[in-house]
């Protein structure tokens, strides 16, 4: 046993953990941006992870037919009964025309907001590590996607970047505990903090923070963004109200959100890379998102894209 | 004497090419199964058996790749995991050659064992010293199903690795 410190793997080990310790260090002080060894890694492993997302989704959606055939029955006759009745109804080309139109407004986003430059991407890699369900996604730099970009899918806001790399970034999610978004209720305007918890992450939902013992703020309310401190665009959709309960430290209330985006499942986002208003921080006034130890650096950016 | 430097550089390749074979797998979405919300820590799995077979030396230079893989992915500082993934592959080396035997219940344990320590350092500083609300649920809805999960997929490794070990060695006698 006395030769373990006299070993080769011991100074080994000694040696390494001195160097990466330094890395760790370096890389704490360049935080948002991938350090280079990260990045030449990158560039290696995002064609073979891109590749594997895809095989996966493939294989995936192949044995889904499989394990789905007889809710795919089901559904089937259930569609079938529907297009009978369809086809014995008589109905307006125009009305059917303006139907459609009212739904691409609400489905499609880019329709619906005009203002914002999207770029759509491909998750190619999940932190198993993380319980918050951070990823990576197969778009960086190299495609102007920036530092706190959001990132949604149809249905509503998913997270931020919060690492940029060349060919890739990573997506820190609303169910993580390192972002505080500024969100309202849509009905009654009633604000708060939307931030992760690790037990309610876990079943994929959100805490909306600081509400007001007297707010309205009502199960089955729609939660969206404040657009405040211009990270996120106004009343971006984050999700619903599960629960309200009170909170155990202090008398504000707090809400347990649903999100309405499958966090935990989505294989396609769209990053958006330009709204109307983003990074219009007043100074002074605290970014949406940022944890406090980074809220200095975001002041900073925000401001610079602003100008 | 170049066949048999040849066919040990044909094993460490062997073996790096498994790294990201299960780099790849266990980050790809999707494709492998959540047991309780949890996914199996297949990196920890591979370092520990590659310190088993191979030695400490082995143990630690693995180990040091499989956390910088780890780390690429990981939203935590870069080196965070390699250096976790570094003290688990010697950890193993060094038990297995002066505290237990070379066999499918050290791999399980050990494996299980270098899961716990990860997840638990994850915990330490991910969590516990900022008091975060819930922390104790990660001990039990996080750490306890990762280590299920990753114990039940060791001997999966083991008897692959073994034989890895096995018939790329043979080759070099």
């Amino acid at each position: 046993m006395k030769d373990i410190f006299k070993g080769r793997s011991f100074k080994i080990v000694i040696a390494s953990t001195i160097i990466i310790i330094g890395i760790m260090m370096y890389s704490a002080s360049v935080s948002g941006e991938q350090n280079a060894l990260a990045s030449i890694a990158t560039f290696i492993t995002t064609p073979i992870q891109k590749l594997s997302a895809l095989i996966s989704g493939g294989i995936g959606s192949f044995t889904n037919q499989f394990e789905d055939v007889d809710s795919i029955k089901a559904e089937n006759e259930l569609l079938e009964k529907k297009v009978r009745e369809l086809i014995a109804q008589t109905v307006d080309y125009d009305d059917i025309k303006q139907e459609n139109e009212r739904l691409r407004e609400i489905l499609g986003l880019k329709e619906a907001n005009p203002d914002y430059a999207f770029l759509d991407a491909t998750v190619i890699s999940r932190d198993t590590t993380d319980v918050f369900h951070t990823f990576i996604i197969d778009k960086g730099s190299l495609q102007d996607v920036s530092l706190y970009d959001p990132v949604i899918t149809q249905d509503g806001l998913v997270g931020y970047v919060s690492q940029v790399g060349p060919v890739s970034c990573k997506v820190t999610t609303i169910l993580s505990t390192a972002s505080s978004i500024g969100a309202v209720d849509r009905r009654t305007r009633d604000g708060g903090v939307l931030s992760g918890n690790l037990e309610m992450s876990s079943l994929g939902n959100a805490k909306l923070s600081y509400l007001a013992r007297d707010c309205d703020v009502a199960v089955g309310d729609i939660i969206v963004t404040s657009g405040l401190g211009g990270i996120f665009p106004k009343n971006l959709v984050i999700g619903e109200v599960l629960e309200i309960k009170p909170e155990a430290q202090d008398i504000s209330l707090y809400a347990i959100i649903k999100p309405r985006a499958d966090i935990v499942g989505c294989t396609e986002v769209y990053i958006i890379t330009n709204f109307e208003g983003q990074g219009a921080v007043v100074d002074g006034e605290l970014a949406d998102i940022m944890p406090p130890q980074t809220q200095g650096d975001t002041s900073s950016d925000t401001e610079s894209t602003a100008e | 004497m170049r066949a048999i430097l040849k066919n040990i550089k044909i094993k460490w390749v062997a073996y790096a090419l498994e790294m990201v074979i299960i780099f790849i797998l266990q980050n790809t979405p999707g494709l492998i199964p959540s047991f309780l919300g949890q996914k199996p820590m297949l990196l920890v799995i591979f370092a520990v058996s590659i310190a088993i077979f191979e030695g400490d030396v082995a143990g630690v230079s693995f180990g040091i790749a499989a956390g910088a893989l780890m780390d690429l992915t990981a939203s935590s500082v870069f080196g965070f995991y390699t250096l976790i993934m570094m003290l688990v592959g010697y950890a193993a080396g060094i038990c297995v050659i002066y505290l237990m035997r070379n066999n499918l219940v050290s791999c399980i344990v050990l494996s299980t064992a270098g899961v716990f320590f990860l997840s638990f350092v994850q915990w330490l500083f991910e969590f516990a010293i900022w008091g975060d609300a819930g922390t104790w649920y990660f001990l039990y809805g996080v750490i306890l199903p990762r280590m299920i999960y990753s114990a039940a997929l060791t001997p999966v490794a083991y008897y692959f690795n073994r034989s890895l070990a096995a018939h790329l060695s043979s080759d070099t006698e």
